[in-house]
């Protein structure tokens, strides 16, 4: 087991820069999670882990070693693929062997090896079998398989998840979390199911366009996102954002704009912070129907625009101005249709402003 | 099953039976022409069947025109000729498709123009470079000559199969610590397979149906078809004995291509995927 250290770290394809500046730290046996719409940067970000591509500048470090130089051999970590990439001519037994076998190990330490990870995975069954002969989630436990046998220093997981069925997702999801409470190897995962990124990693990474927008343990992340596309990216249903003036008297700070006002009281030291618009990010699950206005911010008035039932709870889309527009759970049985006005309110301390010109968090009310 | 999909099944049928019989007319015309009564009088046509199936055509042919002898040598140079087109190709194909190295892409292309470039446009400056290394009338020249003709498509048609192979595939081998080496017999060899049997049997075939080589290089050393060639310009108006020996130089071809039918359909198949 070991850290992983990337300092400084750049990548570019010809003219476009996959990764920039990119620097984190993980720290042994840690599950981090790489996170990001496609395009983010974090595939490339786990390749130059891996040496399967070559960084432009900046330094990775495995352990104590910098291994910018190294072949993907001697780097002593193991990587599953999105399309698991197990080897279709030979049998399970002989995909599990074959990275042990070039590195000369001996025969009954194989065997061992095998036998163990066989047993954790629940694939004994199957070492006699071919790829092609196994279901997209037995394959998945085999690619798991390959890679927990090296016993490496680095676990990397490239959106493996991402070619199974729903229910299997999530099966595996929790297995690979309880491999890593059992092995405890340094692990990096990818991908961009921010669902998937909450629920497994010990802290989540949130890339975009090559660069790190935050990173923090899960909780962190969702309850203070650092700007705008973290905000909107974490959290599902996402959070609905509306761009709003500020005006301060007193102690009070008024951010209205169209059919919206909000009173904050005790505001004044944020309102000085803030110059010009600002935009309010609500998470759904803090947007609730007007009963009697205890404890919430408003009244909004809106037009449903569309009503989607989840089963425990139903979602509303709220439109509330021209280009303005608030997601509200609500309980299921709430009698609200399509074209329905509606009157909701927003949870105090719980409005996530960010400042209307850099997109950065400026505090919550 | 809807009626459109159904009549273009019985137009895929008629075409699928026109071409079959475009490519069998000539082949059944040899073999009813070699069981007509030989000498110069005989004179088959077309499908009309022989007043008499006359067999000892093909023992005539095979002492007249030597074609123990040509066999052999037929025989020699495709048993050596083939294994090393194969494997030359593997090892060509497998660094143009997976080893990025300067000027591979301009070596690549020369070795294309091999496919372009006619024998007949390089037969003579060929035969001073082989009478200089003293290879004339040897099977010597036959081997690496043919060898060297059947790289071109060989390396491009090797590329390709290596090519199709999911790159995934050759990640995970790197950082399971294979070498170039393991990776290519163990990994890429088997995963090619069916297109390194429809190359064996194409260069089988290329092999055993070579001609204008062993006419030009050699005299003692002829092959099959070229002791064909030579016994039909003895026999010009002996059509049985020359169609038997063609039939007879046909058949292994014939019996290589039975056998390994399956596997050659499916090589030509998956190498059609990406060129």
């Amino acid at each position: 087991m070991a850290q992983v250290v990337f300092d400084e770290v750049s990548k570019r394809f010809g003219v476009v820069t996959a990764l920039r500046d990119f620097s984190l730290n993980i720290t042994d046996g840690e599950f981090v999670v790489l996170v990001g719409p496609s395009g983010s940067g974090k595939t490339t970000a786990l390749r130059l882990v891996a040496g399967l591509e070559a960084l432009t500048a900046g330094d990775i470090r495995v352990g104590d070693r910098v291994v910018n130089r190294l072949p993907p051999r001697d780097r002593d970590i193991a990587m599953v693929f999105q399309d698991y990439a197990l080897y279709p001519q030979m049998s399970v037994r002989d995909n599990l062997a074959f990275g042990l076998k070039t590195r000369k190990m001996p025969r009954d330490e194989i065997e061992r090896r095998i036998g163990r990870a066989a047993e954790m995975l629940d694939i004994a069954p199957l070492l006699q079998r071919k790829p092609r002969a196994l279901s997209g989630g037995q394959r998945q436990r085999v690619a798991l398989g390959r890679a927990l046998v090296r016993h490496p220093q680095v676990f990397l997981m490239d959106e493996p998840l991402s070619n199974l069925d729903a229910k299997l997702r999530v099966q595996t999801r929790t297995e690979i979390r309880r491999l890593h409470e059992q092995v405890g190897t340094t692990t990096i995962y990818v991908t961009h199911d921010q669902v998937e990124a909450m629920t497994m990693g010990d802290r989540v990474a949130v890339m975009r366009e090559g660069a790190l927008e935050q990173v923090g343990d899960t909780r962190a992340v969702y309850e203070h996102p650092a700007n705008v596309f973290v905000a909107g990216f974490i959290g599902s249903p996402s959070m609905s954002f509306a761009t709003l003036g500020v005006t301060s008297k007193d102690d009070e700070m008024v951010l209205s704009r169209g059919g919206v006002s909000i009173t904050v009281d005790s505001a004044r030291g944020l309102a000085d912070r803030i110059s010009g618009d600002v935009i309010v990010g609500v998470r759904p699950e803090h947007a609730h129907l007007w009963v009697d206005g205890n404890g919430l911010a408003g009244p909004i008035d809106g037009r449903a625009e569309y009503v989607e039932m989840l089963g425990r709870e139903m979602l509303i889309g709220a439109a509330t101005g021209p280009d303005q527009r608030f997601s509200v759970l609500a309980s299921p049985d709430a009698a609200v249709k399509p074209g329905d006005q509606i009157r909701f309110g927003l949870e105090r301390g719980r409005l996530y402003l960010f400042d209307a010109r850099t997109q950065q968090a400026v505090g919550a009310v | 099953m809807n009626t459109a999909s159904r009549t273009q099944v019985a137009i895929n049928y008629a075409l699928i039976v026109v071409c079959s019989l475009v490519a069998v007319y000539p082949l059944l015309g040899v073999i009813l022409a070699s069981l007509y009564p030989p000498g110069p009088g005989s004179a088959p046509s077309g499908f009309a069947l022989p007043p008499s199936f006359d067999w000892h055509n093909y023992i005539s042919a095979w002492n007249q025109g030597g074609f123990a002898a040509s066999f052999t040598t037929s025989i020699i140079v495709a048993a050596l000729m083939v294994p090393a087109s194969v494997v030359l190709s593997i090892l060509g194909g497998f660094a143009f498709a997976t080893m990025r190295f300067r000027g591979s892409r301009a070596i690549f292309y020369l070795f294309i123009l091999g496919l372009i470039i006619p024998t007949e446009a390089t037969i003579v400056p060929l035969y001073y470079d082989v009478r200089a290394m003293g290879l004339l009338d040897t099977y010597w020249a036959l081997i690496l000559l043919e060898t060297s003709g059947e790289l071109a498509f060989g390396i491009f048609w090797m590329r390709a199969a290596f090519l199709s192979a999911p790159r995934s595939m050759l990640e995970a081998a790197r950082i399971d610590g294979a070498s170039s080496w393991r990776t290519l017999w163990q990994l890429l060899v088997p995963f090619a397979r069916p297109a390194i049997l429809t190359l064996t049997v194409l260069a089988f075939a290329d092999s055993w149906n070579e001609f204008f080589l062993a006419l030009v290089f050699t005299v003692n050393h002829m092959t099959a078809p070229a002791s064909l060639a030579s016994f039909s310009g003895r026999y010009t108006t002996n059509i049985p004995l020359v169609s038997a020996g063609a039939v007879m130089v046909a058949v292994p071809i014939l019996v290589v291509f039975i056998i390994f039918q399956r596997q050659f359909m499916r090589g030509m198949l998956t190498g059609a995927v990406k060129g």
